[in-house]
């Protein structure tokens, strides 16, 4: 009897647990099986709740940020000591939290070999070498960031910033859908193949050999044709680089290419858009593909992309790839630099000054014309706070420009510029100041000048 | 070590800025009264690249002295205009290589130039548009950060250069492949604030300098004491050591002041290197003499001789700042003032403790311990700086 009644209890207690022990694993769970069932946008936001979910309301203000350009430019090539980044560190988050972050990560990259995300963990695996090879502190695995510039949602605008020494993704999304994937920055040292772990990987080799391959099936005279006479230590369009493609296109354009060329192309290409996910990426790819025959193909120094100033560039109507090989930092001998970036779609089209509605800063500093009306020789006076260039152009009412605009890099203080008019007809016109400042901001002011 | 630190914490901000790893070119503007000093350092690779491999038939410096051939290729790259569009005469003043230290880059070698520009009589010194494009007509990634070394009027200089100001950065806008002219407007400074600024440098040369404090303890300390058969004996009383605090601090001043005016002119030059020593021995001589008096009723005589010596090396600061001559003499009295601001201020705390110290029975341990550490102290100074 008493031997019965133990039983029942040990049972009762062992059914109990079991019962809360599957209740908690189930509960644990929720979440990521939620997140597992869905896809595209919704289960990034989806895994960017549960990640802030682990976060305490410090980390997540530190995660959390405003979407602006100001923001959103906070990438680079250097090691995190010498250009800070913003958002919250690898190296700061607990165990389940980082495995939160990447998990994010995955869901926002692609998932192809050696590209998106298995790229980004060779990146990090490539730093953690460098830390361990010479680099030392600034250099590692915890040394990455990643950042929520606005707040997560399917149908709000933000952007997914992560990055850190030679590596930075700024994925935007807006009403639901991905509106930018770039400036996507990929750079790595070592580029030779690396051990880590029981892993040897060279995570830009592909990106190298596609390009180089481009150029290799160029004849003397494409070469010629696509040889830029200038030279490139680095990528022209890096960090704080934003909205600054050239306006004429160099190289050679791919309309003169054969088939299997162009194919090469696409392929090459491919090894930068195929870093997001599968469906934006396909999206891209159209894109870029209908647009190929407008796309110019240019490159300095030699066409192997392995030492020194080698550097190439793809350059279409919204497609822009950079690579640049230059001199190790930490290990001999060299190392590459590359950028990813879309003439509209950087950054989801924020800051982008060809875009009317975007809405720029008024300049408020001292911008005076006189004398006004001109009889043909006037002074622009304008003064700033600090260092920036500005440029000053004549529109008349038809908005025609007139005559050749006023660009100066100038210091702080205030500066008289000479405004020859003596040409131009009778008429009112209209006079746009635009402010560059150095951390990439723009403001904008007009006056309005009478020639008599 | 102090000016490598500053130059690496100044590079360290420029790459924060501007996010990027290769070694830019710096150019540090001076300005005097009516003179500008462009002062370029650009990566020698760089160089290599940009003038003479790229273009080897046109611009190589085949045949021409490098002195000659520097100042073709910058009559082409560094122009500056004044408002009414005249170009400014430049002239290259100085060439020479160096090694510089990035943070990231570790050591690499930069070639250094001066350059000389004199505005026209009428012309604003201050307000000019600056035409650059060395290197970067080539390298187009490549940038050169223009920043503002020396301006004595708004009491800007080398040594304190945290007020250093950056005026731009130069670079090719990738946009249409051009460099703008940069449109400088620099503050107008006074004669006030450049006298102002060499006070404030002169209190903080002597603040900064313990081989010259050191001396200065050692003088005081002995002021009251009255020798009897070569030994200290005893305190001669407030009157007595006042009056001749007095006498050694005015004697000492007025031996620095003198040398000071003498080597900034540059009319007399001494090897730096040999004062330094010379001030070493001074201290081991006065801390001898804490100990047992050798020169007790001369100290006069010995504060102004030892004056001199002092007055060499601060005259070192200021004469490397290359002011021409009404800046100097505003200087002079700036920064001797700004020194004997401090010295007034530390004697006048000084004094009173040593000489009531000295009438009291630890005034012989004192004495030894200071005096002995003055002598440990100048005689490791001594060897530091003669090897």
């Amino acid at each position: 009897m008493k031997f019965k009644l133990l039983c029942s209890a040990a049972l009762v207690v062992l059914l109990l647990a079991a019962f809360t022990w599957q209740h908690t694993a189930a509960k644990d769970g929720t979440t990521c099986f939620t997140c597992d069932g869905l896809s595209g946008l919704e289960k990034i936001v989806c895994l960017a709740d549960d990640f802030k979910a682990s976060l305490t309301s410090a980390q997540i203000s530190t995660l959390e940020l405003a979407y602006n350009l100001t923001n959103a430019a906070k990438w680079s090539n250097l090691p995190v000591t010498l250009a800070s980044r913003i958002g919250i560190r690898f190296g700061d988050l607990s165990a389940d939290q980082l495995v939160k972050a990447k998990a994010l990560i995955a869901a926002a990259m692609g998932k192809g070999a050696n590209e998106g995300y298995d790229e980004a963990q060779q990146l990090w695996a490539a730093d953690q070498y460098l830390s361990q090879n010479g680099g030392g502190s600034a250099y590692g695995s915890g040394q990455y960031y990643l950042a929520f510039l606005g707040t997560p949602s399917t149908i709000g605008t933000w952007e997914l910033q992560t990055g850190g020494h030679h590596f930075a993704v700024a994925n935007t999304y807006s009403g639901g859908v991905m509106t930018g994937a770039t400036p996507s920055f990929r750079a790595v040292e070592p580029f030779a193949a690396f051990q880590s772990g029981t892993n040897t990987y060279q995570p830009m080799l592909q990106e190298r050999d596609a390009l180089a391959a481009v150029l290799a099936s160029f004849s003397g005279a494409e070469l010629a044709t696509a040889k830029l006479s200038t030279t490139y230590n680095d990528i022209a369009l890096g960090p704080g680089k934003d909205w600054q493609f050239p306006t004429i296109k160099s190289g050679i354009k791919c309309i003169q290419l054969s088939t299997t060329q162009k194919e090469k192309v696409i392929a090459a290409i491919r090894t930068y858009v195929e870093d997001i996910d599968s469906v934006n990426a396909a999206a891209y790819m159209a894109l870029y593909t209908a647009q190929l025959d407008e796309t110019y193909i240019a490159y300095a120094n030699t066409t192997a992309l392995a030492t020194q100033k080698d550097y190439i560039r793809i350059d279409g109507p919204r497609v822009w790839i950079e690579y640049s090989v230059q001199n190790g930092i930490v290990l001999s001998p060299t190392h590459p630099h590359s950028v990813w970036r879309d003439h509209l779609s950087d950054y989801g089209g924020l800051g982008n000054p060809n875009v009317a509605t975007n809405n720029f800063q008024t300049f408020s500093g001292k911008f005076e014309i006189f004398p006004n009306p001109s009889t043909g020789n006037s002074q622009v006076e304008v003064a700033l706070e600090n260092p920036a260039t500005l440029q000053i152009t004549v529109y008349d009412a038809m908005g025609k420009k007139v005559g050749t605009d006023l660009a100066y890099n100038v210091t702080a203080g205030s500066h008289n510029f000479p405004m020859d008019l003596k040409g131009v007809p009778a008429a009112i016109y209209n006079c746009i100041l635009t402010v560059k400042n150095a951390d990439g901001t723009v403001s904008r002011a007009s006056r309005q000048l009478s020639k008599i | 070590m102090k000016k490598r630190l500053v130059f690496i914490v100044c590079l360290t901000w420029v790459s924060q800025l501007w996010s990027h790893p290769m070694p830019n070119t710096l150019i540090d503007l001076r300005l005097s009264s009516h003179q500008l000093v462009f002062d370029l350092k650009i990566p020698l690779l760089d160089v290599e690249t940009a003038v003479f491999q790229t273009n080897p038939v046109s611009d190589g410096h085949a045949g021409l002295p490098m002195q000659v051939f520097m100042e073709q290729y910058f009559s082409k790259h560094l122009q500056i205009k004044g408002l009414d569009g005249r170009l400014w005469p430049v002239q290259l003043i100085g060439l020479d290589t160096i090694v510089a230290s990035d943070p990231i880059m570790g050591n690499f070698q930069e070639l250094h130039l001066n350059f000389r520009v004199n505005p026209p009589e009428n012309a604003d010194a201050r307000l000019f548009l600056l035409y650059y494009d060395a290197i970067m007509h080539q390298i187009v990634t490549h940038q050169a950060i223009l920043s503002i070394g020396q301006d004595w009027e708004n009491g800007i200089h080398a040594s304190e250069n945290a007020t250093a100001k950056s005026l731009a950065v130069i670079q090719v806008d990738p946009t249409n492949g051009k460099v703008l002219p940069v449109a400088v407007n620099l503050e107008k400074g006074s004669i006030w604030k450049g006298f102002l600024a060499m006070f404030r440098l002169g209190m903080r040369h002597i603040a900064e300098g313990y081989d010259h404090l050191l001396f200065l303890l050692l003088l005081v300390m002995v002021a009251p004491l009255v020798s009897v058969r070569q030994r200290w004996d005893h305190a001669g009383g407030w009157r007595f050591g006042c009056w001749r605090v007095i006498k050694v601090v005015t004697s000492f001043t007025i031996g620095h002041s003198l040398t000071l005016v003498i080597c900034s002119f540059g009319w007399v030059q001494f090897s730096s290197r040999w004062v330094e020593v010379a001030i070493a021995v001074s201290i081991l001589i006065s801390a001898l003499h804490t100990i047992r008096p050798l020169f007790f009723q001369r100290e006069v005589w010995v504060a102004g001789g030892f004056g001199l010596i002092h007055g060499m090396a601060f005259s070192n600061t200021l004469r490397s700042l290359a002011l021409e001559n009404t800046q100097l003499l505003w200087s002079l009295l700036g920064f001797n003032l700004g020194i004997e601001a401090v010295q007034l201020g530390l004697v006048a705390f000084l004094a009173p403790v040593l000489f009531w110290l000295s009438e009291t029975r630890y005034d012989h341990f004192l004495r030894l311990g200071v005096g002995g550490t003055g002598v440990l102290i100048s005689i490791y100074w001594m060897f530091q700086r003669l090897f």
